[in-house]
């Protein structure tokens, strides 16, 4: 045979076989044609994944559906509402916050779940915790999405780092906001994520307004980063802290929790009365073609059985059914019991989820244009702001008021207009903040303006 | 003027020069030539020049029209372009605006034991995103190039024992680990890192302890990650200096610095350039360095910006992110149009085929070598720092505030096997380096068979064409490809695969190109006239005679090729992202490191260490193939 058709056929057998095991040879084994697969959607980690799909396809359950696999797919929380439509036969959506599971109801991605016994062990679910819905109605009162499991939000500390630095320790948001944690700036005190980068850090900031109130809880925001440093997601966030970067990173519940276990030294704590319980959502997408298999899954994972998943050491989530606890496993968790009790015992603030969702976009942006983008120059002002006051340059009357001016919502002049970022304005331009290009210019004028606000109030410090 | 110009334009363009043109074509172009040449410029329009075309085209498009709007934007934005001259009476009559910070901030504190500390946070000054760039990117390549003329000059000019162990140990930041490389250098320099351990609490050398931050460390860790590709550069332009031409200089009475200044350092110039000239563009294009140090003025650069900036919280590609990738696209173009126009890449390689005399190597003193031991041993002490940082976190159980890991343990690697989405990510990266290099040979060996053998128009602009991807950072590759493709059945959304085969094929090409190109400059071309005359068709000629001549040049840029697939960070984090299933292992270490909970730090470093080592397998195996050859391929 001539050499050159045995080249060209060699190749084609290389090619041919490399794109066989890409794309056939990577079926997980055991996949029978007639089996169902189901698709999942998740922000959950691996660890989850491979739990859950370990003990739900050895349930009766499945084997009833015929389900013989669950693929899992992870997208970024951005692209979610993209892949959902574009897959196309996307089942089950699991995990990523309250906001996230809205969006995608929005968008009229999430169906109705229907199934009587789903609906039975969705009735085993309390409505709310301390007034968080851990459930979504349509107009017909049929649920759109349950929560799985349940979080709060607070700090996680590195003791070994705050020590060190000979800080004092925080128990409240407005600890974080305080002079003790300016002590060794321009080095950080506080890791914090920038809001279009994290969806659980942004819950925090919208506690935190709504807590204290819009101004107020500006201001606060203004002095917390100015003792901090961004970083790009939550988990950075955590990082930073493990690593001693930082003593304090703020953070959601588990990080906290499995923190605690992997890195001694270190403790999760609950801000007392200032913070919220939110439920992580599980939905049947409107995209299913299997629904009766994915409600199953769904059923699976709100029964006392699927719960129990929450407790593996490696994972150490709050379970959304109090009565897990109370098997054999739940009993081998006592510490995250009592993690679990003071969760639902601590008096959460009046949420409201109107609220968060009218700004969200907006506040998004502006938190990271002023906080994120123009952070150098906001740790300089506060330190220098901070240097005159323990030096005795300024009063302290006249110290609160500049720490005040530090934060509180900006103005600024756009196209000889005056414009404040009241709650207002913020829910007005939220719409329209969706859009890049419109996003990009807004953030732009607001960095803008905090740098020339920091700047002003540098030269209204004595000695700066 | 215009005369001149149109009559050179029609002196280039003319009828008959375009016949001449087709005439030599159909003499030289066979079936096989033409499917060649026909796949390589269709992959290269597909994957390379549509998606750059998408980027531009997005940079200059606003409400619906043609604009500059974006470009305007982004330089009258002092986040990006704060500087401005400011002209006074006063001397020196310009001053420059925009500079904002200090230098360096003394930190004073009393710790919880009582101790008074002091640390010296050095950060350097914030410019604004687009000079912070420019800055960092001629930092690292001033003292990569000092660093690195330096070793190369000791190690081309002097013999001592120990010199060839020594010389190829100062290699080793060739082994690039994305990621963690940096995160175990950044151990190392903050402030209760091990160099502060031992130097100012252990030894008390250090009146006060010193952490490095923002973009002094990008500069800090990107010198030690580059200064070897000058130093192989400038080692070869030495070592390849014709000794006649110092001996004659000798006799002419010139010596010492004289000889050195007028004789030696022109001499090793085109070798010097062409390693700073690349250092700057890697250096610019540099995103995981910036990633490792972010949360400080290290972010503010034109690579983590675009990264950053890209998606929008609905899911949209943001103008502002790829106008971004635009000038950084543009900044990269130039400088390496300045690479080829006064340095050459072909005419590098040819001298690095130099070396057939015996380069004039002096012996030196024992308390000279005492010297140039302290000296180069000082410089592998930092420049291992990464990957002795690697090495001993893939061994740790745990690592505390202690200048070694308090206990070894070899559960990291077996956690990475044992964890599915590890292991799967592992072999995503084989298998896409696998196919992309098998795609890779097959254009490579064509694009260099027909810019080496075919003396017709249009060669040249090919070998630009799959030389390109050098210049092109990788984060603009990844945003272009994303963009055009998001619609398609190609769309990373629904696999990741397809995206991340193009674009490690299009980013990893000139390895083989160039390592192909070298050897077919070495056949000579009277072997293919032999085949011709002896009756031989020019496909049974390139299949039968070339191939065999140059497999071991095929072999040793496909090796590199695929190493450097496996480690490619900015185009796998991108894309991978969309599609966590079909993510590759750089991805996951980004993901381990960033973004996921399980594993912190041990476990990415576990598989750095095991992409470190089959790196070395790698580059030692292709250098051990191509010998003398070798110099020319590697730092690109």
């Amino acid at each position: 045979m001539d050499k050159r058709i045995l080249a060209g056929l060699l190749v084609v057998i290389i090619v041919v076989g490399i794109v066989y095991i890409v794309y056939v040879g990577r079926q997980p084994e055991g996949v029978e044609e007639e089996g169902t697969e189901l698709s999942v959607i998740t922000r959950h980690s691996v660890t989850i994944w491979l739990a859950t799909k370990e003990a739900f396809l050895d349930t009766d359950m499945a084997r009833e559906h015929n389900i013989t696999d669950i693929r899992f797919i992870s997208p970024n929380p951005v692209l979610w509402i993209d892949t959902v439509k574009r897959v196309g036969d996307l089942d089950v959506g699991w995990g990523g916050g309250p906001s996230l599971f809205d969006d995608l109801d929005g968008e009229g991605l999430v169906a109705p779940m229907t199934d009587a016994g789903l609906l039975s062990t969705i009735g085993e679910i309390d409505d709310d915790i301390r007034g968080e819905p851990l459930k979504r109605l349509d107009e017909q009162g049929r649920p759109v999405w349950v929560a799985a499991a349940i979080s709060s939000f607070g700090f996680i500390i590195n003791y070994n780092v705050l020590n060190e630095y000979n800080l004092t320790e925080p128990s409240l948001w407005e600890d974080l906001g305080s002079t003790a944690l300016a002590k060794i700036l321009p080095k950080p005190a506080v890791a914090f994520a920038r809001a279009l980068q994290s969806t659980s850090h942004t819950r925090i900031y919208e506690i935190i307004l709504q807590k204290f109130g819009w101004d107020d809880g500006w201001a606060l925001l203004g002095r917390l980063t100015a003792n901090g440093r961004p970083y790009s997601g939550s988990v950075e966030a955590l990082t930073g802290v493990q690593t001693g970067e930082c003593p304090i990173g703020i953070g959601i519940d588990f990080y906290g929790f499995s923190t605690e276990i992997q890195f001694p030294g270190t403790k999760y704590v609950l801000p007392f009365n200032e913070s919220i319980v939110n439920g992580d959502p599980i939905c049947l997408l409107s995209t299913s073609q299997h629904p009766e298999a994915a409600q199953a899954f769904i059923e699976f994972v709100l029964s006392v059985e699927g719960q129990k998943i929450w407790l593996v050491p490696e994972i150490s989530r709050m379970p959304v059914r109090e009565d897990v606890f109370r098997t054999e496993e739940g009993q081998t968790r006592l510490d995250l019991y009592s993690n679990y009790n003071t969760t639902i015992s601590n008096i959460g603030i009046p949420f409201e989820e109107w609220r968060s969702t009218a700004v969200l976009f907006s506040l998004k942006y502006y938190f990271d244009a002023i906080f994120a983008d123009s952070h150098a120059e906001l740790v300089r002002v506060w330190d220098e702001l901070v240097s005159a006051y323990e030096d005795g340059l300024i009063t302290e009357e006249r110290f609160k008021e500049l720490a005040y001016e530090i934060g509180k919502p900006l103005t600024w002049t756009q196209d000889g207009e005056s414009y404040e970022f009241t709650f207002d304005y913020a829910s007005s331009i939220n719409v329209q903040m969706k859009q890049a290009a419109f996003g990009s210019e807004m953030a732009r004028i607001w960095r803008d303006a905090a740098v020339q606000r920091y700047e002003a109030l540098m030269d209204e410090i004595p000695g700066s | 003027m215009e005369k001149g110009f149109a009559s050179r334009l029609r002196g280039r363009f003319s009828i008959q020069k375009l016949r001449e043109g087709l005439r030599k074509a159909r003499w030289e172009m066979d079936a096989l030539s033409w499917t060649q040449l026909i796949a390589v410029v269709g992959v290269f329009i597909i994957f390379l020049i549509a998606p750059l075309i998408t980027i531009v085209g997005r940079s200059f498009v606003h409400e619906g029209g043609l604009s500059l709007h974006w470009f305007k934007f982004i330089f009258t934005d002092d986040f990006y372009f704060p500087l401005s001259l400011r002209f006074s009476s006063n001397f020196p009559f310009i001053g420059l605006e925009g500079v904002k910070g200090s230098f360096y901030d003394m930190i004073e504190y009393v710790s919880g034991a009582g101790e008074e500390v002091r640390i010296l946070y050095l950060h350097g000054y914030d410019m604004g995103v687009i000079p912070n760039s420019i800055f960092v990117a001629l930092s690292t390549t001033i003292f990569s190039t000092l660093l690195g003329f330096l070793l190369a000059f000791i190690f081309a000019r002097y013999k001592f024992f120990g010199s060839g162990i020594l010389r190829i140990a100062l290699l080793i930041p060739l082994l690039s680990t994305p990621f963690v490389g940096a995160i175990g250098l950044k151990k190392m320099i903050v402030a209760d890192g091990v160099l502060n351990k031992v130097f100012y609490t252990e030894l008390g050398i250090l009146p006060f302890k010193i952490e490095i931050s923002g973009l002094m460390a990008v500069i800090f860790v990107q010198t030690l990650l580059f200064y070897p590709i000058v130093f192989l550069n400038a080692y070869t332009s030495i070592i390849s200096i014709d000794p006649s031409m110092e001996e004659q200089a000798e006799n002419l009475g010139a010596s010492g610095f004289k000889l050195f200044r007028s004789v030696t350092l022109p001499l090793s110039m085109p070798g010097i350039e062409a390693g700073a000239l690349l250092v700057f563009i890697l250096s610019l294009e540099d995103l995981g360095t910036p990633i490792v140090f972010k949360g400080t003025a290290a972010e503010k650069v034109l690579t983590y910006q675009v990264f950053t900036r890209m998606f929008t919280p609905t899911g949209y590609i943001a103008e502002e992110a790829t106008t971004l990738a635009m000038i950084l696209l543009l900044f990269s173009v130039v400088i390496f149009a300045v690479v080829r126009k006064y340095v050459s890449l072909k005419r590098y390689a040819m001298l690095s085929k130099g070396g057939v005399w015996r380069p004039r190597r002096r012996k030196l003193s024992i308390p000279t070598t005492i010297l140039v031991y302290i000296f180069t041993l000082g410089v592998l002490f930092f420049a291992t720092l990464p990957h002795v940082g690697v090495g001993l976190l893939a061994f740790a159980k745990e690592w505390g505030p202690t200048i070694l890991p308090g206990s070894f343990t070899l559960d990291n690697f077996r956690a990475v096997f044992s964890d599915p989405g590890t292991t799967r990510s592992i072999v995503n990266s084989l298998i896409f380096s696998s196919v992309a290099t098998v795609v890779m040979v097959m254009l490579g060996v064509a694009a260099a068979y027909l810019v080496s053998r075919k003396k017709i128009p249009g060669m040249g602009t090919l070998d630009l064409l799959v030389t390109l991807p050098v210049a092109i950072p990788g984060i603009v590759i990844a945003t272009g490809l994303f963009l055009l493709f998001l619609g398609t059945p190609l769309s990373p959304l629904l696999s990741g695969a397809p995206l991340l085969i193009a674009s490690y094929t299009i980013r990893k090409i000139p390895f083989t190109v160039r390592s192909v190109f070298s050897g077919l400059e070495q056949t000579d071309k009277s072997l293919d006239e032999i085949s011709w005359s002896s009756g031989a068709s020019r496909t049974r000629t390139f299949l039968s005679i070339i191939m065999p001549l140059i497999l071991i040049n095929i072999l040793a840029g496909g090796m590199l090729s695929f190493i450097y697939s496996m480690s490619e960070a900015s185009t796998g984090i991108v894309i991978g992202d969309a599609n966590h299933n079909d993510a590759p292992m750089t991805w996951k270490m980004y993901d381990m490191l960033f973004k996921g909970l399980a594993g912190g730090v041990f476990q990415p470093a576990a598989i750095g260490f095991m992409l470190m080592l089959l790196q070395f397998v790698m580059i030692v195996g292709s250098n051990l193939l191509l010998r003398k050859r070798a110099t020319s391929l590697i730092g690109i």
